[in-house]
């Protein structure tokens, strides 16, 4: 388990991580969503205990990451594919982390076949694609067979295989109980992996709720309805749930009621109904929505 | 407000892990020899430690073996002692770039942030790295030094070189020992630095400006005070310690310490760097 409270981090004048506070948990796969520069990559290292916190504190499994004395065991992170050096074989990479830890050999040459690598270990890390790269990071994270994975942004710039491999994976060590926290700037991507949503935007947590209520309010879209009396109309649709905004004289916006319902009142009540559209949002654009406000770099067209 | 959460029942791991210093230089060991660099900073060390003696041996056994083998008509000739350590220059600027490669390159790749989320205790890790380069650059140096010894000794014999030495310990072992202490804390003195500026290219740098520029530069200084900071430099009190003596002095001693101070210094303001910036 990951737990974030009141966390902060500024750069100078910048504050990157703004009081922030979570909790990812075991079992499943939590999504760390937000625009470039929300501050996810920077949470993820503060986890690690790569940056120092400017005030408030993470936990990994109940310490702080440093003060575990079986880091591996507790948490494997791939913050940044990249992050080895190039003149290193792959074996070698793993090995040097292993040794870290007195784990055994043996145990990067599971790691190398669960993420199919055991072909190309021998072959120097800078001669690797992106692919190879998130693979053999993957790889790392799990030497120590921890209880809790963080990968940030796993699947950038990977081929449409390597993210559905990484997808199933990340699934499946969930499933084996496994707390997995994984950043992205995709809510399309997160809707296709998460069980949790994080959504962080200019360093704050915009939301913070199961998958299935971003889902939810997807799937129960507001419906434009122009119709003959809306005064009417309005007032027969009212009840708990339902949500009603008179837009003009003969036009109403109807939240919270399928489209079906409003079209059965109106045909009792005899009313003439000339419009009947649903405002349907994506997943995708209730998240931009979301973050809209909070956009730290954005295109001017 | 402070929350305290309960962690939930956890999924048993199937591996052991345990970290500590003793396992830090385990790994440490591989970073330095899975490195094809090393490898060959190691040849290079060994070529310009070793043939330094084997070449100024022929020039002055050449020069002696031209006038007759007479010592009287040549201007010097130098011991096979002193001979076996001209490399001895080479072999420090060897491991300034060892040292400074071991932090800096790591950095810069960054290996060493991947290295911290395993584990991820700073000290630990810097002192695991230091340990193990100033070992490795000791034996390393002590074992090419000897070796140069033995080219300066064979060739020297060839052409007619004084090859006794009268006080093997003072003469001969001690300064090799003391050449491999100077490259060993040379390597450290740039380890430090390349954490303290984490940039491989600043740090070899200012390591040799510090070896082979600053003693020139002091010397030329008017000032009286001038000679006795040109005496605490790296080089001169490393070169000392590197070079045959007749039996142990104050002195000795003094210059094994500054030259332990210089690598001590900038290790720890390396490892306070470390300690304290953002990985």
């Amino acid at each position: 388990m990951i737990t974030a409270e009141n966390l902060t981090k500024r750069f100078g004048a910048h504050t990157a991580v703004d009081n922030v506070s979570f909790v990812a948990r075991p079992g499943q796969v939590t999504g760390f969503l937000g625009p470039n520069g929300a501050g996810k990559s920077t949470t993820m290292r503060m986890i690690m205990g790569l940056d120092r916190p400017t005030s408030g504190h993470t936990t990994v499994n109940g310490r702080p990451f440093a003060s575990h004395r079986d880091p591996m065991t507790q948490a494997g992170a791939l913050l940044d594919a990249k992050a080895a050096h190039p003149g290193r074989r792959a074996v070698d990479h793993l090995r040097l982390l292993a040794a870290t830890n007195s784990i055994p050999d043996r145990r990067v040459a599971e790691v190398l076949e669960l993420t199919g690598l055991t072909d190309v270990a021998r072959r120097r890390i800078g001669g690797f694609s992106l692919g190879m790269h998130q693979r053999l990071g993957i790889a790392a994270t799990m030497l120590g067979d921890p209880q809790v994975l963080i990968f940030d942004e796993p699947v950038n710039g990977l081929d449409p295989e390597g993210v559905h491999w990484v997808r199933g994976f990340a699934r499946a060590r969930a499933a084996e109980g496994r707390t997995v926290f994984i950043s992205s700037h995709l809510m399309s991507e997160m809707a296709q992996t998460a069980d949790h949503i994080i959504v962080l935007g200019k360093g704050r947590v915009l939301a913070d709720a199961p998958l299935k209520d971003f889902l939810r309010a997807a799937e129960n879209p507001t419906v434009r309805v122009r119709v003959s009396d809306a005064t009417v109309l309005g007032s027969l649709l009212s009840a708990d749930g339902v949500t009603i905004t008179q837009t003009a004289a003969d036009s109403l916006e109807v939240a919270g009621m399928p489209s079906h319902l409003i079209a059965r009142t109106a045909a009792h009540e005899g009313l003439e109904l000339h419009e009947l559209t649903p405002l349907s949002v994506s997943l995708e654009e209730a998240y931009l929505a979301l973050t809209d406000e909070a956009t730290e770099y954005r295109s001017a067209a | 407000m402070t929350t305290t959460l309960a962690a939930p029942a956890a999924r048993t791991t199937t591996v052991t892990a345990r970290t500590g210093f003793a396992s830090m230089m385990k790994a440490e060991w591989i970073s330095l020899t899975s490195l094809r660099g090393n490898t060959i900073s190691l040849i290079v060390g060994a070529l310009l430690v070793i043939a330094p003696a084997a070449g100024f041996a022929f020039l002055y056994g050449k020069d002696l073996q031209d006038a007759g083998g007479d010592l009287t008509a040549v201007p010097w000739v130098p011991t096979i002692a002193q001979l076996s350590g001209q490399g001895i220059m080479f072999a420090i600027a060897v491991a300034a770039l060892v040292g400074a490669a071991s932090v800096a390159k790591e950095h810069s790749t960054g290996s060493l942030r991947t290295q911290l989320t395993a584990a991820p205790r700073r000290f630990t890790l810097i002192a695991a790295k230091a340990t193990v380069v100033a070992a490795t650059v000791f034996v390393s140096a002590v074992v090419l030094l000897g070796l140069a010894f033995l080219a300066a000794f064979a060739v020297g014999s060839l052409y007619g070189l004084e090859t006794g030495i009268d006080n093997p310990f003072f003469g001969l072992i001690l300064p090799i020992l003391g050449g491999g202490v100077f490259s060993a804390a040379v390597a450290v003195f740039a380890l430090g630095l390349g954490a303290m500026l984490r940039s491989e290219t600043w740090a070899v740098t200012l390591s040799l400006v510090v070896l082979y520029v600053l003693p020139v530069l002091i010397m030329t200084v008017p000032w009286p005070w001038a000679h006795d900071v040109y005496d605490a430099l790296l080089f001169n009190t490393g070169a000392s310690i590197a070079s045959p003596i007749d039996s142990f002095t104050g002195d000795y001693v003094v210059d094994l310490v500054i030259t332990l101070a210089w690598a001590g210094v900038a290790f720890f303001g390396g490892a306070a760097v470390m300690n304290r910036k953002d990985a």
